[in-house]
């Protein structure tokens, strides 16, 4: 009967969704988790488990769950589980039956809940236990064997159907595609300009890139300031998530001079060497090699960078390269996107993430790794969203045992294809350290829908969103062509037709200035090492916290 | 858990902070001679080198809630709905739940639920938000020139959705029963009734120093705090200031709704707010300013709300 009752709402939503302005999309799917169900007694909501949920999110005494800190309750995102606790209550308060939005809003509120206890702790730097690595080094080693599908052997399932939710959405053409990671962007007012500066804000001491806190000039919106192997990978990684049709963080790739951090007087760090020191410091990396030039901000820097203007006489930094990722005031992150709780496993869109995920040859795929937010569009309307982060372990990865390290960016270390073929099965090469529940049981049907948006990718869509990332070009040139030949691998596995078929040369030999840089599509020189400290063909990585 | 345990404990963090860079954050006075007083803030009149910006005058009407055994008030708190216009075309309306000052330098707890007009009721057969019934309410009682009041079907309605919401996500709830989880239980709660309303207008201040008298006053220049989103339009239209203080001179008219051998109190209170964030010369600033304004118009400290001097009145407690 509650099957029934489920399927029909179900189909209702889809329908409304086809009309409706909204672009949340829809979370309920046919099957209900156990605990929506809970929510609902005689077809009227709980008010008493309606209001664990609403008090728990929204108190600002509560502050442990499972013995673990919560991170603090952000007013934007207590005033959006308030309006949509609010249109439940006075559902309630009115006696009337449950109705398919009230569904909706049950499913999101129990996403948040699980979202936020998930987060608890994560604000606490902890080191990787030894136990925990073994397992992300058995997940790398089991994850090469694990994805063998046999082809066409869901062929009557229907792979073409979007169903839009806070998860995915369709990317309706190639345009769009190539734009998609700046139109989100813009929805998020993320603002990163060609010469940005930025305010250091504070340290930061979680994950294993080195990073920092800033600010941007306007106050209201915050930076992640990183360097390192990922700086190229990141902005890759996560245009290529966003033109599929994945929601994303938003990396900036900054090159020599583009960036320029400014030092308030009154900040704990106060200048470039106590910059190097506290980095040195947290994650152990020298970010000596890193430094372009520091020092005072005079009046001839303030003539060609204007926004300068307000710093002169304060201290600065700037960089030979860097990346920023926004942290837009309007975007309140909560915790994971809870990929293995609450049915979310059973959607299609995070099962076919794993195909996007071995596209980039992403490593670290752990829950921690993705994210649920709420997005404020304005005049207090505010939307669920799941994200895909730290897309820059990707982009060929080399992960030691012992020492325990790993590095990324390497690109002779990334594959020619995606898929090993033999006659009707299909494997997976891409090693990744978490097997969450959507990844463990994605099937056939799921990766083809995925399959057909990555045939959507045109040579010219490849070109700019490498062009983003900021390599040198004899670098970019080789991504390029491995990630073509990729395409083709991906296509070649679920039997589709290319439409928009990319060249590529897995024999590219490139020479620059009479020296041979690039011999049969390897990267045979470490190129341009003073410009490039983090290196290409180094596999030295960083050890702190092996991905944690 | 009392609540001067919870103050210490909650605002350890922020006490420490604040005693290790020398920063007080509010302190309060009563005035005996308010239009003198007025005129001074008004005017822009400066004592010695303490200069002062008349910037906004603030309306607010309040109506103050109590249990009818007066817990909140013997607990050292007040719960206000409030209806506010500070200087926009707009009016916004909030719930507040506050401790009372420990002592004439001291911190106030303060929670609040910041928007009160996605909240629905019903009233007199029709369906409006909260924000609306405190606007029928705050409008009866303007508009009443006898000084008594008829609030009937308002508080029937209003009375109803605390009964209502006393378990749920309202925040000056939530923290009552966490802060006093036996006396303060979903009953209790649900019987907290409206017992005093009334109205404040507030003249609001920049305190601030001149760039050029500061080596004089303190043998150094004053560091001049980066700009934020906090800063005032005048003090980034005029660079050579210093944001010291702000201040707030609050008239108010309260009336008891119980009944009461006092029909109305008149308050005149001055808060003065600190806003140098720089070691102890905040505090030292705060100090030679009081000390001025002692002087000049006899501002006595105290540390008791508006709520509670008006409660103590209409209960007639000595």
């Amino acid at each position: 009967m509650f099957k029934k009752l489920s399927t029909l709402i179900f189909s209702l939503l889809i329908g409304m969704s086809l009309f409706a302005q909204t672009n949340r999309g829809i979370l309920v799917q046919e099957n209900y988790p156990s605990e929506l169900s809970q929510l609902i007694v005689e077809n009227k909501i709980d008010l008493t488990q309606l209001r664990k949920i609403t008090n728990f999110l929204t108190h600002a005494d509560i502050t442990l769950y499972d013995s673990k800190i919560l991170p603090k309750r952000k007013k934007a995102f207590i005033r959006n589980i308030k309006h949509l606790s609010e249109k439940l209550e006075w559902r309630i308060y009115n006696n009337q039956l449950v109705l398919k939005e009230d569904v909706e809003i049950l499913y999101e509120l129990l996403n948040f809940d699980a979202s936020f206890k998930q987060a608890a702790g994560s604000n606490t730097p902890t080191k990787a236990t030894w136990q925990e690595k073994i397992q992300l080094y058995k997940n790398s080693k089991k994850s090469l064997q694990l994805f063998s599908y046999l082809k066409n052997s869901e062929e009557n399932q229907p792979t073409d159907l979007d169903i839009e939710s806070p998860y995915w959405h369709a990317v309706k053409n190639q345009e769009k595609m190539q734009n998609q990671f700046d139109f989100l962007a813009k929805s998020k007012k993320i603002n990163a300009e060609k010469n940005m500066v930025i305010l250091f804000d504070e340290l930061s001491y979680v994950g294993s890139a080195p990073k920092i806190k800033a600010l941007d000039l306007d106050y209201d919106n915050e930076w992640s300031l990183k360097w390192g192997d990922e700086v190229h990978t990141d902005v890759l990684g996560s245009r290529i998530f966003a033109a599929l049709g994945y929601d994303v963080d938003h990396p900036y790739y900054y090159g020599k001079d583009k960036l320029t951090l400014i030092f308030d007087k009154n900040a704990t760090v106060k200048n470039a060497k106590q910059l190097v020191d506290s980095v040195e410091f947290i994650f152990k990396v020298d970010l000596t090699p890193f430094i372009s030039t520091f020092g005072i901000v005079n009046t001839l820097m303030i003539s060609k960078v204007k926004k300068l203007g307000p710093f002169l006489g304060f201290e600065y930094v700037r960089f030979k390269k860097c990346a920023i990722e926004g942290r837009p005031d309007r975007v309140k992150r909560i915790g994971s996107i809870v990929p293995n709780q609450l049915q979310n496993y059973n959607r299609k869109e995070l099962r076919a993430a794993l195909l996007v995920h071995a596209f980039i040859g992403n490593w670290d795929t752990r829950e921690e790794n993705t994210c649920l937010t709420t997005v404020h569009d304005g005049n207090y309307n505010y939307r669920m969203s799941g994200i895909f982060s730290d897309l820059g372990t990707s982009l060929g990865v080399h992960v030691n045992s012992f020492p325990a390290d790993f590095k990324v960016g390497l690109v002779n270390q990334l594959p020619w294809t995606v898929f090993e073929i033999e006659s009707n099965k299909i494997t997976l090469k891409n090693s990744i350290n978490a097997i969450l529940k959507p990844y463990e049981i994605a099937t056939y049907s799921d990766l083809k829908w995925m399959a057909k948006k990555i045939s959507f990718i045109t040579e010219d869509i490849m070109k700019d969103l490498i062009e983003e990332a900021g390599w040198p070009k004899p670098i970019a040139e080789l991504y390029f062509n491995k990630m073509a030949s990729r395409r083709a691998s991906i296509l070649e596995a679920f039997d589709l037709v290319d439409t928009n078929p990319i060249q590529f040369n897995q024999k590219l030999t490139i020479v620059e200035d009479g020296i041979t840089l690039i011999k049969n599509g390897k990267l045979i020189v470490d190129y341009k090492r003073e410009d490039n400290p983090e290196s290409f063909l180094s596999t030295k990585g960083r050890t702190r916290n092996y991905g944690n | 858990m009392g609540i001067k345990t919870y103050t210490t404990l909650s605002f350890l963090f922020a006490t420490v902070f604040t005693f290790c860079q020398g920063i007080e954050i509010q302190r309060k006075y009563l005035v005996e001679n308010p239009i003198e007083f007025q005129k001074f803030l008004m005017e822009n009149a400066a004592l010695n080198d303490y200069y002062t910006y008349h910037h906004a005058d603030y309306v607010y009407y309040d109506l103050y809630f109590d249990t009818p055994e007066f817990d909140l008030m013997n607990n050292g708190l007040s719960l206000r709905m409030r209806k506010k216009n500070e200087g926009t075309p707009e009016f916004t309306y909030v719930f507040q739940l506050k401790s009372e000052m420990e002592t004439a330098q001291g911190l106030r707890m303060e929670v609040e639920e910041p928007e009160l007009d996605f909240y629905m009721l019903h009233y007199k057969m029709s369906e409006l938000n909260l924000a609306q019934l405190l606007d029928t309410i705050f409008y009866k009682f303007e508009n009443n020139s006898s000084g008594e009041f008829n609030f009937e079907y308002e508080f029937t309605a209003l009375n109803y959705w605390i009964y209502y919401k006393a378990e749920g996500p309202i925040t000056p709830f939530q923290k009552l029963s966490f802060l006093f989880p036996h006396l303060f239980n979903a009953e209790k709660i649900a019987s907290l009734k409206p017992i005093i309303i009334g109205k404040s207008k507030r003249i609001r201040n920049h305190i601030y120093f001149e760039n050029r008298n500061s080596s004089t006053q303190f043998g150094t220049q004053l560091t001049k705090t980066i700009i934020n989103e906090n800063t005032p339009l005048f003090f980034i239209e005029n660079p050579e200031t210093h944001w010291l203080m702000e201040s707030s001179l609050d008239s108010a008219v309260f009336y008891p709704l119980f009944p009461s051998d006092k029909s109305h109190l008149t308050i005149f209170e001055f808060e003065l707010e600190n806003k140098y964030k720089e070691d102890s010369l905040g505090s030292w600033m705060m100090n030679t300013f009081e000390k001025l304004l002692q002087q000049k118009f006899n501002i006595v400290n105290t540390v008791n709300s508006k709520y509670l001097q008006s409660a103590i009145a209409f209960r007639g407690i000595k």
